[in-house]
């Protein structure tokens, strides 16, 4: 133990992810046996809106659900490794969990298959009462969180999660990690399998729910306009390591790096960089549609 | 629930890995009933010795073979006591009675058969686990719905009974997964499921179970959608993707385990009363 604390860097008291040479294997000492994280190092400040990206296998999923304790910390493996989420120490034997779970919430790819309960107020208190609120106030956050993700209370409180629209389920999904007031909020590809229009109104919601609720946000993510669009850094994975940090510009610049991880560049940098090269007098890298039109806009392409 | 582990296949490269499923499951049904045959310590040493051949050339580390004795540990020390204390001797000139107390005693005899029966519990523990650590389950379905295909003649649907098994063992993994990501986002929402007395830790299986039926029941009508878009109707005519073969060296393994059935039956019965037998015999019991 002594010597942890001598190698363990003291965790940046404003992150609210510090993340030290963190390993994980699957499966170790058998066939099967892989390598998934190999001395991973992130941090995650308070207010970030943090982008994940990196192919099928690089480790993300295996990285963000270390933050949520849902895997352990193989303490064998993990000697000098330090993880500390809000604050709490996470790669000691018996980390606080209920605290923990208090603070980060989690939302996985397709939550709405989460749903359980008999009617939209149970599922959503579902999460606070595990807290071990009071009635009260198990009411008072399911209401906010209802209406945080756009539903109206009264319309679907007392309806069957079942029979709501695919895109409804979604938000009561959400609505149910977000009643648990998290500091750090984890998105696992949110917008996966919905129409554009969907995509567009969650994240936007996203946005909301980080001013007014939660203010960090990590997302891993495959849809590099959502990244572009929504995120202040990114962090690229591939092969169980961290190949690098970036600002959005920066990341989407390096066209190379993104080809080689099989990545592909945001719609509006594609479409921005064919321009000039066709004579089009714009910046290369517009980094979303928004920036793209008002530079047109600006030298009077397009009113 | 972490620890449920569905087929125990060790996947490795091997002769025994690549033998016909049929072949296998046929060998072991062979040597079930070569083993219960079996009368005497010098048979069992016959048996162990193939058996640790196979073993050796499956490529299976033998640790892991014999920790499937694992699960019969107490039946097997259960039995071996109560056949030791409860025999009471044959009466023999040569017999030592070591202990005696109320009705049990400890004597030659009854160790003889103790022992015995511990051997011929191993065996038949040791192989078919030897067959499931080199089998795939799907290959092991595909084996029991050929294997019970004489049953077509009285009607028995056996194609359907085959399915069922192949479509069953499919899904397992895939509802391990689901439930598995299904506990980990209540998890997430704080829920808990190793507290509290059995009651309260079944009540909080329902936010598990609940989405995993909606999904089972979500995917088997998928699954019977996509096999009737592709115009299946209960197996009349189907051919088989991968088609079961019996290769030479699957015929001579059986025909060897044949041959190994009838050695021992001579032993056991001595019919041409033939004097070497009687070597196969030390340790009769």
């Amino acid at each position: 133990m002594r010597k942890k604390h001598m190698t363990v860097a003291p965790p940046d008291p404003n992150a609210a992810v510090f993340i030290k040479d963190l390993t994980y294997i699957y499966n170790p000492r058998t066939p099967f046996e892989k390598t998934a994280l190999d001395r991973v190092s992130l941090t995650v400040e308070r207010g970030d809106f943090f982008g994940l990206i990196g192919q099928t296998g690089s480790g993300k999923s295996t990285l963000v659900s270390h933050i949520n304790a849902l895997t352990r910390v193989q303490r064998k493996y993990n000697e000098d490794a330090g993880l500390y989420v809000c604050g709490i120490d996470l790669t000691v034997k018996k980390p606080d969990l209920k605290r923990l779970r208090e603070r980060v919430g989690m939302v996985f790819q397709y939550p709405e298959y989460q749903l359980f309960a008999d009617t939209v107020r149970q599922d959503v208190a579902f999460g606070p009462k595990n807290l071990g609120l009071g009635e009260e106030e198990i009411e008072e956050r399911s209401r906010e969180a209802v209406r945080l993700v756009g539903l109206d209370w009264n319309e679907v409180a007392d309806r069957s999660p079942f029979e709501l629209s695919g895109g409804q389920k979604r938000r009561v999904a959400i609505a149910g990690v977000i009643a648990m007031r998290p500091e750090v909020l984890v998105l696992d590809e949110p917008t996966a399998g919905l129409d554009p229009a969907g995509k567009r109104e969650l994240l936007a919601l996203f946005e909301d729910i980080r001013r007014s609720a939660c203010p960090t946000i990590i997302m891993v993510s495959h849809n590099m306009d959502e990244i572009a669009e929504r995120c202040n850094k990114v962090a690229v994975m591939g092969g169980g390591h961290i190949l690098g940090v970036y600002a959005p510009e920066e990341l989407f610049s390096r066209r190379e790096l993104i080809r080689s991880l099989g990545l592909e560049l945001p719609a509006a940098v594609e479409l921005s960089a064919y321009l000039a090269e066709h004579g089009v007098d714009v910046p290369p890298d517009c980094l979303t549609e928004e920036r793209l039109l008002a530079a047109l806009i600006e030298r009077g392409y397009a009113k | 629930m972490k620890d449920v582990v569905f087929g125990q296949l060790y996947p490795v490269d091997s002769p025994v890995h690549r033998a016909d499923a049929r072949a296998k499951f046929l060998i072991m049904i062979i040597y079930i009933v070569t083993v219960i045959f079996a009368d005497s310590f010098m048979q069992f040493a016959l048996i162990a010795l193939l058996l640790l051949v196979v073993m050796l050339m499956s490529r299976v580390p033998p640790l892991k073979v014999l920790s499937s004795l694992k699960a019969i540990i107490v039946l097997a020390v259960v039995t071996f006591i109560f056949t030791v204390l409860l025999n009471k001797g044959n009466g023999a000139e040569n017999e030592s009675i070591y202990v005696v107390f109320g009705p049990f005693c400890i004597c030659t005899s009854g160790l003889m058969t103790g022992a015995f029966i511990l051997c011929r519990i191993v065996l038949l523990v040791i192989g078919p686990a030897l067959v499931t650590l080199t089998t795939t389950p799907v290959d092991m379905a595909d084996a029991i719905e050929f294997l019970l295909a004489p049953l077509k003649l009285i009607k028995v649907p056996v194609h359907a009974f085959g399915m069922i098994m192949s479509i069953a063992l499919r899904m397992i993994p895939t509802l391990f997964e689901e439930t598995q990501r299904i506990m980990n986002a209540q998890k997430a929402r704080g829920a808990c499921f190793d507290h509290g007395n059995i009651f309260k830790r079944i009540g909080a299986l329902v936010p598990v179970l609940i989405p995993l039926f909606v999904s089972a029941f979500k995917r088997s009508a998928d699954l019977a959608d996509a096999m009737e878009s592709r115009c299946y109707n209960g197996g009349k005519g189907k051919t088989r993707m991968k088609v079961l073969r019996f290769r030479a060296g699957d015929i001579i393994a059986m025909l060897l385990s044949a041959a190994l059935l009838f050695f021992v039956l001579v032993c056991v019965y001595n019919w041409w009363n033939w004097s070497w037998v009687e070597f196969m015999r030390t340790g009769a019991v």
